[in-house]
């Protein structure tokens, strides 16, 4: 385990829903930052996460992945429950909002660091790291050091690290925050890939359009509690057919009655 | 489960990298610079107790009778609880800071990161662990016990992992129940913030109690019973093999056994708890649910905005408008100043076993640990990190129309007013309760003036001393303090000077203060005290002055190349330079000194080993100038010479011998005395001396000089300055650096002031060689020659 290729060895993750979260809770004193919170994803799909900032997103995909220990409710990711830290820990990556890598790295000694910590195969890990170097196009750059990238290139190299063992779900935070046009495709295309090749992708952004494209369903997260949750053209259908997922989200996110 | 090599492998992998940022985030040349001169500076001090770690191993060979396992049995323990205790919060919460804490917690297996993280820390404990062993080793090989190494090792190294893993453990077992307590926010951060001082105190108390209760009753004596803790039997494991061991019993066996068993059991407790306190330790994620507790220091406006325009008296000057808005952040947020809960220990390390010692002192140590603190505090409140505090705004503020010293100003008058409350008020007890108040008579206001004028001066220089090492080595990462706040903490390394520097320059200040004082309790001649008090103004001057004008330019040119910096700073960095070149020499030959213990008279080889290394540093500063100021190695001039400069050399050595000449003649018409450089006592009658001096002269002392302070300080005066005026700046400096040469063996004030006005023509006429050549080849020949010259001429009228 832990190394990608031997996913079918392991049925036990494929029978059941990828995530599954049942009355999660999370409070900071007297605030309620993610309030019985419900999800089933299916493996091999995309969710779409979604809400305004604060909404508690960050706080549901630590809770997911063993960073934040819920108040209350549970969860299970790849069919292993998150207080089972160090079984889950092979099977997800996790991408978060800033990119977790040492700025005086190179990004090839980042991502070597990050397959040596994952104990993956050296020669397969760095034929892998040069792959998704390329995919992302930062071969070139790949050996100067992180602190002298742009925003777009820290996020191409936290993006690489987290698929980097090929996880059976990866947790994006805004996986294309800061990335131009040319870029932002490249990362969906990977992403779509990935998919295909049966990775779970649990997509938080605000980036509507990465969204409408990529996800198979999305969640609509407001003051912790899920208040749309749909497949993008569902979800617009619902509205008349007539607006685009922006207009949705406006909608379910304010205190006005509907 | 991976297998526990995989886990290994994982965690010196963690480990590694860890290490590797650490220190490629502090590799910027200034950094770097001023670590090797710290380092260059305390090496003498290191070497000598490595010497009498050595000649005491020598008088023990034979064995002897010093009860040195017993103290150690007794303080064992208790000694490596502090230890414990210490390491162990300030390392606990270097995985919560990690940059790659989300991917770490992700990835590898508890145990893994559980090893990872002790192995950093044994790696950054080697340092200071290396240097320890140093008097140690030295003390075995003096006594000629390789046994004794052995033991150190083998017994040392458990105990140092133990130690490791205990503190690591109180330390998650303290802040994870603080976390559970469900305290509010503010009682958590003040109960965590507090308890580093607490348990600084109480092992104080502890060990002090300890060594009078198992000791005898006199005051600080050492233990020398039975420890009262049965695990500080192990110490005898250590001293196998030394002079001093005792044979082993039963007793220390059984602590030997205790001790190793603790290991596996400390590392399965470590693993257990470690993620309990990942948990409770929240991640930035969560940074927003926490109110009030945002880890970006920022201001909501420019100082001048947020305290609105023209109001009162305050809003006269922008300065004061500024000053006050630091103080008034400060005042709002009182948690990001925690830090300075560290300037206690140092100063409770004194006071408290006074205190305990003599009750009587409580009083007068109170009052002058609350002036010590005073002079930090000058520095340490808002001056020690001037470019780092200001976060996000610093682009604001160099964009800003407000000129950049009154910024720098206003973090001045800020630090200079806590400072003063407070040593002021430390003062005031030492008046009232330590010495009494005197009646007011002329001696008495004329001491009151003394002292006060003294305090004001160690305040200003404490303030912007820490403006300009704050700017040399500035901070933008928060850290976490006392493991509760996370806080923009001034550099470490910038900390310790400033707290040294001010030390210092207290000590110096109250000295001249004493020596100026009716009575003269120092017992110093008045002239020597006058003339040192003067040099000490100057210097104070200089330092206070330099530092600021390098604080604004700090400031003024953030993010560009070059500081731009006056005249002014100019002439004071010459000084400078030619003060560090000084130090470091000194402080080279003294480390070469206590290495091979120079007798006196000082025989050849020594001779040339102390006279090459006292003028390396010059060679040093200069260098190391040229590498910190990116001008780089390519600014010296050196060719070689043509033949109209070899005939220029000639020439120049002529008007050297002239001018000498017409110096001795003047001196001898007027009746004037004249001072010897020490260099040229030493030919006492013996000629063979004479082959060491002379290539000594010509290869080293002409050239290194003509280095330091013709192709560096008065080529970098040119810069600023025109050519003669740089000249003349430039041989005031030569001259001056000369003065500690000449007043070894108590010549007369006068006879200095001739010497050194000689000298003073001399390089003038050296700087005007160099000026026509710009070849540093031709000023080191004549500046070797004439030296070299004279030497041999006073040898062969001695003769």
């Amino acid at each position: 385990m832990g190394t990608y290729g031997t996913r079918e060895t392991d049925d036990r993750a494929r029978q059941q829903a990828a995530i599954v979260a049942k009355g999660l809770t999370r409070r900071f004193g007297e605030t309620v930052a993610v309030d019985e919170l419900d999800l089933e994803v299916p493996e091999g799909t995309v969710y779409g996460f979604l809400g305004p900032n604060g909404a508690g997103k960050t706080t549901t995909i630590e809770m997911l992945t063993t960073l934040l220990p819920p108040t209350a409710g549970q969860a299970r990711v790849a069919g292993v429950p998150v207080d089972n830290r160090d079984e889950l820990k092979s099977y997800i990556g996790y991408l978060p909002h800033e990119s977790p890598v040492y700025e005086s790295f190179t990004a090839r000694e980042q991502l070597a660091y990050a397959a040596d910590i994952r104990n993956l195969d050296t020669d397969t890990a760095d034929q892998r790291i040069e792959e998704l170097l390329e995919r992302v196009g930062l071969l070139a750059d790949a050996g100067d050091r992180i602190d002298t990238y742009s925003q777009g290139m820290r996020r191409k190299v936290g993006l690489v690290q987290a698929l980097l063992h090929d996880p059976e779900v990866a947790f994006l935070d805004e996986p294309t925050s800061g990335l131009d046009p040319r870029a932002s495709r490249a990362v969906i295309d990977l992403i779509h890939e990935q998919v295909q090749a049966g990775t779970t992708v649990f997509l938080s952004s605000h980036i509507l359009p990465v969204v409408e494209e990529l996800a198979d369903t999305v969640g609509v997260l407001y003051q912790g509690q899920l208040v749309a949750e749909d497949s993008p053209d569902q979800l617009v259908d619902r509205r008349d057919n007539s607006g685009t997922l922006e207009d949705v989200f406006l909608e379910v996110t304010t205190d006005r009655p509907i | 489960m991976p297998g526990l090599r995989t886990e290994l492998g994982v965690g010196v992998a963690i480990a590694r990298a860890e290490l590797r940022d650490l220190l490629r985030r502090n590799d910027s040349r200034r950094q770097l610079a001023t670590l090797a001169l710290l380092a260059l500076l305390g090496v003498p001090v290191w070497l000598s107790l490595v010497r009498q770690g050595y000649a005491l191993g020598v008088t023990t060979r034979g064995g002897t009778s010093a009860a040195v396992v017993p103290v150690v049995r007794n303080l064992l323990v208790p000694g490596l609880l502090v230890v414990a205790l210490f390491g162990g919060l300030g390392a606990a919460q270097s995985l919560t800071r990690n940059a790659v804490r989300p991917l770490v917690l992700t990835t590898a297996s508890t145990r893994a990161v559980v090893v990872g993280k002790l192995l950093y820390l044994l790696s950054t404990w080697l340092l200071v662990l290396t240097l320890a062993a140093g008097p140690a080793f030295a003390y075995a090989a003096g006594a000629r016990a390789p046994v004794f190494v052995l033991a150190l090792l083998v017994g040392g190294i458990p105990l140092l992992l133990l130690t490791m893993g205990v503190g690591l453990s109180m330390a998650y077992l303290l802040w994870v129940s603080i976390e559970r307590l469900g305290l509010p926010e503010m009682a958590r951060r003040l109960v965590t913030a507090s308890l580093s001082v607490v348990a600084f105190l109480f092992a104080l108390v502890l060990g002090l109690s300890l060594g009078q209760t198992t000791g005898s009753t006199s005051g600080l004596a050492l233990p020398t019973g039975d420890p009262v803790v049965p695990l500080g039997w192990y110490a005898d494991l250590l001293f196998v093999g030394s002079p001093v061991a005792e044979p082993l019993g039963p007793r220390t066996g059984v602590a030997v056994l205790a001790i190793w068993a603790g290991l596996p059991l400390v590392f399965g407790v470590l693993v257990r708890l470690a993620p309990a306190y990942w948990y409770a330790t929240p991640s930035d994620g969560n940074a927003d649910k926490r109110k009030g507790s945002g880890t970006v220091p920022e201001f909501e406006s420019t100082p001048g905005e947020q305290i609105g325009r023209g109001t009162g008296f305050f809003g006269r000057s922008a300065t004061l408008r500024a000053a006050l808005g630091y103080a008034r952040h400060a005042a709002r947020r009182p948690d990001r100043y925690v830090y300075l809960f560290y300037y206690l220990f140092p100063v409770a390390m004194v006071l408290v076993p006074l205190g305990v010692s003599n009750p009587e002192m409580i009083p007068a140590a109170l009052g002058v640990g609350l002036l010590l603190l005073g002079v930090w505090f000058a520095g340490s409140v808002v001056c020690l990190n001037p470019l780092g505090t200001e976060g996000a705004m610093l682009s604001q503020l160099v964009l800003a129309e407000t000129p950049a010293q009154t910024f720098v100003h206003a973090r001045l008058l800020v630090g200079l007013t806590v400072g003063a409350v407070l040593s002021l008020t430390g003062l005031g007890i030492v008046v009232v309760w330590g010495v009494g108040v005197p009646p007011v008579t002329v001696t008495t206001v004329w001491v009151a003036l003394l002292v006060l004028g003294g305090l004001a001066a160690v305040l200003v220089v404490s303030g912007t001393f820490a403006l300009a090492i704050g700017s040399v080595l500035p901070k933008f990462e928060t850290t976490e303090v006392f493991d509760s706040i996370e806080t923009l903490v001034p550099s470490v390394f910038a900390a310790l000077i400033h707290g040294v520097v001010g030390l210092v320059v207290l000590s110096g200040t109250a000295g001249a203060v004493l020596a100026l004082s009716p009575g003269n309790p120092l017992g110093i001649p008045r002239r020597v005290a006058l003339l040192g008090a003067g040099l000490l103004v100057l210097a104070l001057v200089a330092l206070a002055d330099g530092s600021r004008r390098y604080a604004i330019a700090r400031v003024r040119t953030y993010g560009r190349e070059g500081l731009g910096l006056g005249r002014t700073y100019a002439v004071y960095a010459a000084f400078g330079l030619s003060v560090l070149s000084l130090l470091l020499g000194q402080s080279l030959s003294l480390a070469a000194v206590a290495l091979l213990g120079v007798e006196v008279p000082v025989e050849t080889p020594d001779l040339t080993i102390l006279f090459v290394l006292e003028y390396l540093g010059a060679v040093l500063v200069a260098i190391g100038f040229l590498y910190v100021s990116r001008r780089g190695l390519s600014y010296l001039d050196i060719r070689l010479p043509t033949r109209r400069e070899v005939g220029v050399v000639a020439v120049g050595l002529l008007a050297l011998l002239a001018l000498q000449a017409l110096g001795s003649f003047v001196i001898g018409q007027l009746d004037l005395p004249a001072a010897e450089n020490t260099l040229f006592n030493l030919e006492d009658g013996d000629p063979s001396l004479l082959f060491v001096l002379v290539p000594l002269i010509l290869l080293v002392n002409g050239p290194v000089e003509e280095l330091l302070y013709r192709n560096v300080v008065q080529k970098y005066l040119t810069e600023r300055f025109p050519t003669h005026v740089a000249v003349l700046l430039a041989s005031v400096v030569f001259t001056l650096a000369h003065i500690p040469a000449y007043l070894v063996g108590g010549p007369s004030l006068l006879g200095v002031v001739v010497t050194l006005g000689l000298l003073f023509g001399l390089s003038c006429v050296l700087g005007t060689l160099f000026v026509r050549t710009r070849n540093l080849v031709v000023v080191a020949a004549v500046h070797g020659l004439y030296n070299a010259t004279l030497l041999v001429a006073l040898y062969l009228t001695a003769a």
